[in-house]
């Protein structure tokens, strides 16, 4: 054996070890060099995966799936034979040796085997080899990696950089560029961001870089730099300190562009914040405690935004103890998936200062593209004047109702409007009382069927009654078949007496238009006396807080009914008083003083027989 | 398998031989042989070539042997009676090829043009069996010969015996030089697979007189360092030692020529390289001389390489299959060995010569040969012997 050509031969090889960083690469240069070189038929190498076993990584020729002497030594190495061994075929050898660390070299010689020599000398190449194959492995995984973190660092939004610990900029991501609104260039070597910086903003951040060069982490969440277009940009920057070991080794930079998200949340506050009630967001699974809440809380509630955001005992501490339960159950059923994506509830919430709120509280449950719920947006409104007018609507219906009763239809809705006034409370008014009565109305009571009765006296009613509110009297009360009638209270006209007795005069004539109907029907006439005196009453609201009613008291109600039931069928018996003020218009007879039970002396009255002419 | 041959180097002398051949029922295939003197080129060729009812494949090579005889001028035409599988790899010289893929895509290629076809067998079954036997011609000009042959013998592995060389022209000028059914090529090779049984021997009978040197820088065929300093200038030093007189640029290729380079291989064998020629300090030869590889000084006497033209003989005597009639010996020597050997290179002729077997073959630009036992190289000054034979 010609040592010197081994030697040469082995050089050779060893310089095509490791050439590659790749590993198969790497394996197809020097395993070509060993058959090249050592003159052979052909190789193999194989990768030796713990606990798996064999993977064939590299042929020269590419294929020797057929190669004899290759498949020889591949089914004893699966026999579990261990190299280095060989096997002797015709007229070759197959050298199946070890490849420390990485696996197995299959070398097939043609013609004369090496010399014991030459396969223990190439022991050295196949170690060599060996570690250039751990070293590609180890470069592939850093590879590997690097291409992941490039592949992070190159599709990241934000701007990831790498400063020194004076805070000099050594690498900055492309997207740097878009971030800065600056040249990678321009980044790379520059001491950190410090000669873009909005000048307003150089004290925010100066704390920061005295952080940056102390090795401390930190961030800051909002400040202004200059882009190279002059134009300012809106940046969050936050930093980590990179360790080698126990030693600072630079720190990692991440910065994003938040111009137009504070542009747009801007846009927002500015929206939310001229909205007339206070919105709120929060967690599916936080009932009661918002995550945000706009600045309206304050005028609605009296607290800031600070004392509600992340405060889980805000709600229910507020709400009104008369609403606390049912409100709280319904918190409960929000989150569920079959209720409707926006609902809205009414309920009292005690102000800072004590008083009662009421809010309409208008849910949203935002729900991500697939539908699954996200998270809760609601919207607290003020109704406390709404349903203060809510409440004065429902007193003021109960009243319409009531003087819907007591006056002409008309009339109420001149006072419900207020264009007309009543007078509240007790006072003196001078009032016309007009008493109307049905003279034999017990016998006639007694003659029929009580439901005959109440349809007669309905039907009397009724229409004696729109007598009485076309002259815009007021109906004091029914007391059984007699009707009590009011001119002045509690709407004062100039001519209230003059409008009573043209009321009873056309009540009159309006029952006789009734009683021929009757008596065409072969029933018996109703006939009615009436009364009407004026004078001051005492006017208002009477009976107890559950049943108040208006009416009037005094002397002239009880003259006014004395002259009812002194007067005979159709007549109208009037007082002195009414007289007096009516006497231009009207046509009267004077009758026999009464007397009136309390009056020392007799009263004097007329009967009306019209209007004068 | 018949053959025709002129020497006169007269186109309507091949027209008739080729016709005679394709003619001929039983033939499947004509490989060409022409002898660059001829002059030869595309036009009179192609038009020639695709008028033929059958695949007609060759090259254009320095001189020619026919028998005894070496032809300066001529042709010879030989008829294949099996269907040969062709596949031509072009841009031989593309820095930026990778011929594996090539040498497979070429392959799959042949597959769509049954007058191209290399076999209708799946691709998978046929690869690593292209043909018991491969006829592998590159155009000698080529840069990247080397890692062609690499990838021809990774794509086709070892199961195969590989003959041919490199075609061109001694005047060292690249031109159109392999006949393929696509035309005549340059700057490509071309791969033909036989189902003939072959034995193959090749031997150069040179050894080494000087060395060890260390290619310190090279590419591809050009050396530029050997042991860090112009590779002419080690050379030219080591061939006046040896010589004990000056080599001067008149006549450094004449004593090049004697005194090759040699790549060392395990046991003392060497790849021989021929250097053809230098420039500004770099050393020129016909195939690759690796950076970092052993290269020593070789040389010879033409007794010794006769000797090794009947090794290469008997080689492939011994290596041919028993019990197979042989169809004829395909004889690929370098043309170098001729211009070394002078007159005598009738004796190394002769000493390839076989009893009741036709020989022929060509005087090449580098050889290219193995015989399923070693890595399948581009060797220089090498006499290869393929004695083949239908199963």
């Amino acid at each position: 054996m010609n040592i010197g050509t081994s030697s040469q031969v082995f050089y050779e090889i060893a310089l095509s070890i490791g050439n590659e960083h790749h590993l198969k690469p790497m394996l197809k240069e020097a395993l070509t060099a060993f058959v090249r070189k050592l003159i052979c038929k052909a190789g193999a190498i194989y990768q030796l995966h713990e606990g798996i076993g064999m993977e064939q990584v590299q042929t020269v020729p590419r294929r020797v799936k057929g190669v004899e002497a290759i498949e020889r030594a591949e089914q004893q190495l699966g026999e579990g034979r261990t190299a280095p061994f060989q096997i002797k075929g015709d007229n070759y050898t197959t050298y199946v040796e070890k490849i420390p660390s990485f696996g197995v070299v299959v070398l097939v010689k043609s013609g004369e085997p090496f010399a014991k020599e030459i396969v223990f000398s190439l022991r050295r190449l196949y170690k060599k080899l060996g570690q250039a194959c751990y070293s590609c492995l180890q470069a592939e995984k850093i590879q590997k990696n690097e291409e992941l973190y490039r592949l992070l660092v190159n599709t990241s939004r934000d701007a990831i950089l790498l400063s020194d610990m004076a805070g000099t900029i050594l690498y900055a991501s492309p997207s740097a560029e878009q971030v800065y609104g600056w040249p990678q260039k321009a980044l790379v070597g520059a001491s950190f961001e410090q000669s873009m910086i909005f000048t307003k903003d150089r004290e925010v951040l100066k704390d920061a870089f005295e952080r940056i060069q102390r090795g401390e982490s930190g961030r800051v969440s909002s400040f202004r730099i200059y882009g190279q277009d002059k134009k300012i940009r809106w940046l969050d920057h936050s930093w980590d300190v990179a360790k080698r070991g126990s030693q600072l080794g630079g720190t990692v930079h991440f910065v994003r562009n938040i111009t137009e998200e504070l542009k747009q949340e801007r846009q927002y506050k500015g929206i939310i914040e001229m909205l007339p009630s206070a919105i709120y967001f929060r967690a599916l699974d936080r009932a009661g405690e918002a995550s945000f809440i706009s600045p309206q809380i304050t005028d609605l509630l009296g607290y800031f935004p600070a004392d509600v955001v992340g405060n889980p005992d805000f709600f229910q501490s507020r709400l009104h103890p008369d609403d606390r339960d049912w409100v709280l159950e319904s918190q409960k059923t929000v989150n569920l998936l079959e209720r409707e994506s926006s609902y809205a509830i009414t309920y009292r919430m005690i102000h800072k200062e004590g008083h009662t709120v009421w809010v309409l509280n208008q849910i949203l449950t935002v729900r991500l593209e697939d539908g699954t719920p996200d998270y809760i947006c609601g919207i607290l409104i003020d109704v406390t004047e709404r349903k203060k007018a809510e409440e004065g609507l429902a007193i003021e219906e109960k009243k319409r109702e009531r003087l819907q009763r007591l006056l002409s239809p008309a009339i109420a809705q001149e006072v419900i409007s207020g264009n007309v006034d009543i007078e509240k409370g007790g006072e003196l008014r001078e009032t016309s009382v007009l008493f109307t009565d049905i003279r034999g109305f017990t016998s006639m009571s007694e003659a029929s069927k009580p439901q005959e009765i109440v349809n007669v006296l309905n039907e009397y009613f009724e229409r004696m009654i729109e007598v009485l509110f076309k002259y815009e009297g007021t109906l004091d009360k029914f007391v059984g078949d007699e009707i009590m009638a009011l001119f002045g209270a509690p709407v004062s006209h100039d001519d209230d007496p003059l409008r009573a007795v043209k009321t009873a005069i056309e009540m009159r004539d309006v029952l006789a238009v009734f009683n021929e109907e009757r008596l065409a029907a072969g029933l018996t006439p109703i006939q009615v006396g009436m009364g009407i005196n004026t004078g001051e009453c005492v006017a208002g609201y009477l009976g107890s807080s559950q049943a108040l009613d208006y009416t009037v008291i005094g002397d002239p109600v009880n003259v006014a009914s004395r002259l009812c039931s002194v007067a005979k069928t159709d007549e109208i018996m009037i007082s002195q008083a009414t007289y007096e003020k009516v006497k231009d218009f009207i046509e009267v007879e004077e009758r026999p003083p009464s007397v009136v039970k309390g009056k020392s002396q007799p009263l004097r009255n007329y009967n009306v027989l019209g209007l004068k002419p | 398998m018949l053959f025709e041959m002129e020497n006169t180097g007269d186109l309507n002398a091949f027209t008739d031989n080729l016709t005679k051949i394709t003619g001929h029922s039983e033939m499947k295939a004509a490989l060409v042989l022409v002898c660059d003197e001829n002059g030869w080129g595309p036009e009179e060729l192609d038009p020639l070539i695709a008028q033929q009812p059958m695949p007609v494949f060759g090259g254009v090579f320095p001189r020619l042997v026919a028998g005894k005889a070496v032809l300066n001028k001529g042709s010879i035409v030989i008829g294949v009676i099996s269907d040969p599988q062709i596949a031509v790899i072009k841009g031989l010289s593309d820095p930026n090829a990778d011929y594996e893929e090539l040498i497979d895509m070429s392959i799959g290629a042949g597959f769509d043009d049954p007058s191209k076809t290399i076999a209708d067998t799946p691709s998978q079954s046929r690869i690593g069996s292209f043909g018991q036997t491969s006829l592998v011609m590159v155009d000698a000009f080529s840069t990247r010969i080397a890692s062609f042959i690499e990838g021809l013998f990774n794509v086709l592995g070892v199961e195969e015996n590989y003959i041919g060389g490199g075609a061109g022209s001694l005047s060292l000028k690249q031109k159109p030089c392999l006949i393929t059914p696509d035309g005549m090529l340059e700057d490509a090779a071309l791969l033909v697979g036989f189902d003939w049984c072959s034995g193959v021997g090749l031997a150069h009978g040179w050894d080494k007189v000087a060395g060890p040197f260390v290619v310190t820088e090279s590419e591809g065929n050009e050396i530029q360092t050997i042991n860090w300093r112009p590779a002419v200038e080690v050379y030219r030093e080591t061939l006046e030692g040896l010589l004990g007189g000056p080599v001067t640029n008149e006549n450094f290729l004449s004593h090049a020529m004697s005194y090759p380079l040699g790549v060392a291989r395990l046991g003392g064998s060497h790849i021989v390289r021929d250097p053809l020629a230098h420039k500004e300090g770099s050393i020129f030869c016909f195939g690759d001389v690796p950076l970092e590889s052993h290269v020593d000084i070789l040389h010879s006497d033409k007794e010794r390489l006769i000797q090794a033209a009947a090794e290469a003989k008997d080689k492939a005597l011994a290596l041919f299959p028993p019990g197979v009639e042989p169809l004829g010996a395909f004889v690929i020597d370098c043309i170098s060995r001729l211009l070394f050997l002078g007159e005598d290179y009738a004796k190394e002729v002769e000493a390839v010569q076989m009893d009741n077997m036709p020989v022929f073959g060509v005087l090449s630009l580098g050889e290219i040969a193995n015989k399923r036992e070693e890595y399948l190289e581009f060797y220089n000054k090498t006499t290869v012997v393929g004695i083949v034979g239908e199963v």
